[in-house]
C-alpha cells in the first residue's frame, strides 16, 4: 500500500505547466484535424465525381496515363483514406486528452496518447518511404 | 495561510500522471518523431542536391488543338522553390526533433522539467503546422477567387 503511494508520488504528474501546454496542443491538433477531415471529404467527392475529367487533364501533360486511369484513381482514393485515418487519429487525440484533463480520467488521457502514438507511427513510416523516394530521385542527377 | 481557493486547481492537475502506460506511449511517440525528423533532414539534403545539380524537368503538354508544346523549368525557379520548402520544413522538423530529445530524456530520467520542455516543443510543432495550414488555405481561397474572377472577365 505504502509502495504504491510512494510510486504515485514518484510518478511524473501532469502539473500546471504540462496541463496548459497539452491544452494548447490539443487546440491546434483539433484545428488541424477538423480542417484535414473537411479537406479529405471534399477531395474524395471531387475524385469520385470528376475523376475522369482529372485524368483527361493530366493526360495532356503525361500522354498515355489514361490507360491506367482506374489504377490511378484507386491509388488516389487509397491515399486519401489513409490521410483521413491519420487526421481522425489526431482528432481522437485532441478530444480524448482534453476530456481526460477536464474530467481527471487517466484512462481517457492514456487513450488519447495512444492515438497520437499510432499517428506518429504512420507518419514515421511515410517519412521513411519519402526518404527512399528521395534517394531514387538522385538518379535524376 | 488560506489555500482553499488554490487547492482545487492544484488538485485538478495532480490527479493525472504520466503512468507506465502513458510513459510508454510518449517514448514511442518520441522515437517515431526522431525518425521523422532525421528522415526529413536527410531528405532535404537530397532534394537540395537534386535541385542544384539535377537535370531540368522537360514537360510535354498537348494543348486543346492537339499541338505538343515542350516546357522546361528554370534552374533559378527550381532552386528558389526548393530553398523555401526546405527552410519551412527544417523549422518544423527542428521542433519535432527537440521534442523527441527532451521528451525521451524526461520520460526515461523521470525528469518533469524535461518532459514539460518536450511537450512545449510539440505544441510549437503543431502550432507551426496549424499556421502553415491557415496560410495554405488562404492562398487556396485567393487562387479560387482569382480563377472565378478571370473566368467571369473572360466570358464578357
Amino acid at each position: 500500500m505504502e509502495n504504491s503511494s510512494s510510486e504515485a508520488i514518484l510518478d511524473i504528474h501532469v502539473d500546471y505547466d504540462a496541463g496548459n501546454t497539452l491544452k494548447d496542443t490539443v487546440r491546434w491538433t483539433k484545428f488541424i484535424a477538423v480542417t484535414g477531415i473537411v479537406a479529405v471529404v471534399l477531395l474524395l467527392i471531387c475524385v469520385t465525381l470528376a475523376g475522369g475529367y482529372i485524368i483527361d487533364a493530366v493526360s495532356r501533360i503525361m500522354p498515355g496515363i489514361e490507360d491506367f486511369s482506374a489504377f490511378i484513381i484507386s491509388g488516389i482514393v487509397l491515399g486519401l483514406l489513409i490521410l483521413g485515418f491519420m487526421v481522425f487519429l489526431l482528432y481522437r487525440f485532441s478530444t480524448l486528452v482534453r476530456r481526460g484533463l477536464e474530467t481527471q480520467d487517466q484512462q481517457l488521457f492514456n487513450k488519447g496518447l495512444w492515438n497520437l502514438r499510432i499517428y506518429f507511427t504512420i507518419s514515421g513510416i511515410f517519412a521513411i518511404l519519402g526518404l527512399i523516394i528521395n534517394i531514387f530521385n538522385l538518379s535524376k542527377l | 495561510m488560506d489555500n482553499t481557493g488554490e487547492q482545487p486547481s492544484l488538485e485538478k492537475f495532480f490527479d493525472i500522471s504520466f503512468d507506465n502506460s502513458s510513459r510508454e506511449h510518449i517514448k514511442t511517440i518520441a522515437t517515431w518523431a526522431r525518425i521523422m525528423a532525421i528522415c526529413a533532414f536527410a531528405g532535404y539534403v537530397l532534394v537540395l542536391i537534386v535541385a542544384f545539380f539535377g537535370k531540368l524537368k522537360r514537360t510535354e503538354i498537348i494543348d486543346a488543338e492537339g499541338y505538343t508544346r515542350i516546357t522546361t523549368s528554370s534552374r533559378a525557379g527550381t532552386i528558389l522553390a526548393t530553398l523555401i520548402a526546405v527552410a519551412i520544413g527544417s523549422l518544423l522538423n527542428y521542433f519535432l526533433y527537440r521534442f523527441s530529445v527532451a521528451a525521451k530524456e524526461g520520460v526515461t530520467g523521470m525528469n518533469q522539467l524535461k518532459l514539460n520542455e518536450g511537450l512545449g516543443e510539440l505544441k510549437t510543432y503543431f502550432k507551426i503546422l496549424g499556421i502553415l495550414l491557415i496560410i495554405g488555405l488562404s492562398a487556396f481561397v485567393i487562387a479560387i477567387l482569382f480563377a472565378i474572377l478571370a473566368t467571369g472577365m473572360g466570358s464578357r
